[in-house]
């Protein structure tokens, strides 16, 4: 099986992405997304002997989602995983990665790559609207001038899309560059304006330098989208609403959304709603399995975190199991009215302690 | 620079000033050593925090004056004179090791230094409390003044001082660590004693074996502790019968395996390190049987081993008969724990065999007991210096 597979697929993914990005209820979304990912796992198949290898005995169609096969998130660490040759890769992704790890590799082809932007393109656009806005990002521009483009690079370049006259935020030392910012704010004085940046730099650069100078500046118009994991956060003791309440006192911002994504998955995003739930869009879902045993857990149970995504086939990554906790909520009734599952975010699963001779005294 | 003196108790010290540095040596097997290992042993069997750390019971076990004196039997008396000050490199986190090692030591009338790892977990804390009670004692002011417990960082320019002063050096660690202290300057006699990475591996032949239940329970009791972790904990097991056998054995393991300590983080582990075998191609599939995870190897390679953080997680190898291990031998490979064979016939398939790994060939369940023969060292006659009389 060639590319049969491909085309069929192609094809499935080319109506489905073109419906309306949370329109569907979980029965219906359910069912047009198995279709798409039966033809996927079938692809990565015959494309990825990695992936061959690890689920040929598994059946090639699905009664339901939570019986695909999941490859456990680290793999993409520890060893290079594609499904296209060599030379159809035009882009290496790679994780940002705490300091000393090895960083997850991932391998975009172009199509790969226009499938996620154009993904990122419709969940954004219903959050923040179709026109382009003029765009502070809260990071240093030095970000992108790094040789590998980091996921804090690609992250920040797949959002610059969605707006004009970008304007940094940070020096390079990460410092505010306060003119920069107090120019962009009179300049765009209540008029609509999209703000991004990584969640944490969002807070300690950006939130807690205008608390020390005593600016306040007038985004009332505005809307900040922000990422990037809440353990920094968690350890100064911020949670959401905190983050939310402080921002918009020295902003004036009141349309805060945060979203979940990873390097692994780049294009379908998860993005908070104005209830504060994590909403998976149409082409991407969420599954919350036992820490213990693996199986499916119910709503309000916590667990590891398996994403799902309609989107790669350069990579065998539409299915992976998460070192994320989180809790579906629900799904279908979110108060937004937005339609499928809703999720929210518990923290990343815990160090494992090493134990043993073999690991040394002179790293402890 | 001070550094942190944990035992006989803790006080912040010039490493110079440390009294192992200037205490006089003891001799070998002298009474009072014996008697201190003696109240040592029955303050860890008394301790009731120790009933729930089976490695403390263990060491409390291995330490009774009865055990230390079998051991010492095996020593010619009156030839064997200690080297003089050992400084000893503890793991990280197989917290009873490195007390075994500093016995073998003092035995032999050394003084020593024991850098302790600055990862202090549970076990070590109740050792070190009940350790710090003994040492006290004002009969045993002389292993108190000959032996100091210390903690400082690798980075500490005190480090390079202690290795220059030492007569042999002690060191527990991953194969990095411990190159990077013998890369530390030592008196040219000064002798080295290295525990770097190893791993273990079990043989069941099932035509020999009786009682299932039973083999699984003590395969059980060498996964179990310190999260298969240790370096003679099995991660292999090569195993010979028919899957009858096979599936009468995991059953066993499934329910026995239900007294784990839950962990969060060890089924993610399981999932990460089997999927990467099998994505690699050195495993076929992997199955699980209660708390351990079995991964059926096809082609055997120490490359599988290279990802195997413990975490319950077994490499499973069907073999045709026990001479078949002969093929998979290693340097790396420390302890094979063996059932459903005798002792005779391995002995006669690896006594004239050339072999460069397999440091202890016990029977299944011992694959932990510490003995002082231990990754092919006599640790006592190599902590000693023995004098020849012709």
């Amino acid at each position: 099986m060639t590319d049969y597979a491909l085309t069929h697929y192609e094809v499935l993914f080319a109506d489905y992405a073109s419906q309306p990005v949370f329109g569907f209820c979980q029965q219906d979304k359910s069912q047009r997304l198995r279709a798409i990912l039966e033809e996927l796992h079938r692809y990565h198949l015959s494309h990825c002997p990695a992936y061959h290898a690890l689920f040929a005995n598994m059946p090639v169609s699905f009664d339901d989602e939570d019986q695909l096969p999941f490859l456990a998130v680290r793999l993409f660490k520890l060893m290079d995983l594609l499904s296209v040759p060599k030379d159809a890769v035009f882009r290496e992704l790679r994780s940002s990665g705490t300091t000393g790890q090895t960083p997850a590799r991932i391998s975009l082809d172009r199509q790969t790559s226009a499938r996620q932007s154009r993904a990122l393109v419709s969940i954004m656009q219903s959050f923040i609207g179709k026109q382009r806005l003029p765009m502070l990002i809260i990071d240093s521009p030095d970000v992108l001038k790094k040789p590998h483009l980091s996921a804090r690079g690609a992250g920040i370049q797949g959002m610059a899309f969605f707006g004009r006259e970008h304007t940094y935020a940070l020096n390079s030392d990460m410092s505010l560059n306060v003119d920069a910012v107090r120019d962009f704010a009179n300049k765009n004085r209540g008029k609509p304006v999209l703000l991004f940046g990584f969640t944490f730099m969002v807070w300690l650069n950006f939130v807690k330098a205008l608390e020390h100078t005593g600016d306040s500046l007038d985004f009332s118009q505005g809307v900040l989208i922000h990422s990037g994991g809440w353990k920094k956060l968690s350890d100064q003791q911020v949670n959401n609403d905190t983050f939310k309440k402080r921002l918009t006192s020295v902003t004036g911002i009141t349309r805060i959304h945060n979203f979940y994504g990873m390097a692994e998955q780049v294009g379908s995003v998860f993005v908070e709603c104005e209830h504060g739930h994590l909403h998976a869009p149409s082409l991407a879902d969420v599954i919350v399995r036992c820490p213990y045993s693996l199986v499916p857990l119910p709503f309000g149970k916590t667990g590891l975190i398996q994403v799902i995504s309609a989107i790669p086939t350069s990579y065998p990554g539409f299915s992976i199991l998460t070192e994320d906790m989180g809790t579906l909520l629900g799904e279908d009734d979110c108060a937004c009215g937005r339609k499928g599952r809703y999720f929210s975010i518990a923290g990343r699963l815990p160090k494992t302690e090493m134990r043993g001779c073999s690991d040394t005294a002179g790293q402890s | 620079m001070t550094i942190q003196q944990i035992l006989p108790f803790e006080s912040a010290v010039n490493a110079d000033s440390l009294p192992a540095l200037t205490a006089s040596n003891g001799s070998a097997g002298e009474e009072m050593v014996l008697a201190f290992i003696e109240t040592f042993s029955k303050a860890l069997l008394k301790q009731p925090e120790s009933r729930a750390l089976p490695e403390l019971v263990a060491l409390g076990f291995w330490l009774r004056r009865a055990n230390i004196q079998q051991v010492l039997s095996t020593l010619a008396v009156g030839e064997h004179k200690p080297l003089g000050l050992v400084v000893h490199y503890t793991p990280a986190n197989v917290d009873t090791m490195f007390v075994y090692s500093w016995i073998c030591a003092l035995l032999m009338g050394n003084r020593n230094i024991v850098r302790l790892s600055s990862r202090e977990g549970h076990t070590q804390g109740v050792l070190v409390k009940v350790m710090r009670s003994v040492m006290q004692l004002p009969e045993y002011q002389d292993v108190a003044a000959a032996n100091q417990f210390v903690r400082f960082e690798r980075e500490h320019a005190d480090n390079a001082c202690i290795s220059l002063l030492a007569d042999a050096r002690v060191l527990w660690g991953g194969d990095d660590s411990v190159s990077a202290i013998r890369a530390l300057p030592c008196k040219p006699r000064c002798r080295d004693i290295s525990f770097a990475d190893r791993y273990s591996a079990s043989y069941i032949d099932f035509n020999g074996v009786t009682d299932i239940r039973q083999t699984a329970e003590l395969f059980w009791r060498e996964c179990e502790p310190f999260e298969q972790q240790a370096c003679s904990s099995p991660r292999i097991l090569f195993w010979r019968g028919n899957s009858e056998h096979w599936d009468a054995f995991t059953n066993e393991l499934s329910s026995i395996t239900r007294n784990a300590a839950p962990s969060l983080t060890r089924r993610n582990e399981q999932l990460i390190y089997s999927q990467w075998c099998q994505a690699n191609g050195l495993v076929s599939a992997s199955e699980q049987a209660g708390s351990l995870n079995l991964a059926h190897v096809e082609t055997w390679k120490p490359d599988l081993l290279a990802r195997h953080t413990g975490q319950y997680s077994v490499c499973c190898k069907a073999v045709i008969n026990a001479r078949e291990l002969l093929q998979y031998d290693d340097p790396r490979w420390q302890t094979l724990s063996y059932a459903g064979v005798s002792k005779d016939s391995l002995f006669k398939i690896f006594a004239h065999a050339p072999i460069a790994g397999i440091d202890r060939v016990v029977p299944l369940g011992n694959a932990l007991a510490f003995s002082s023969q231990w990754d092919g060292y006599e640790l006592l006659s190599q902590l000693a210096r023995r004098v020849v009389f012709e």
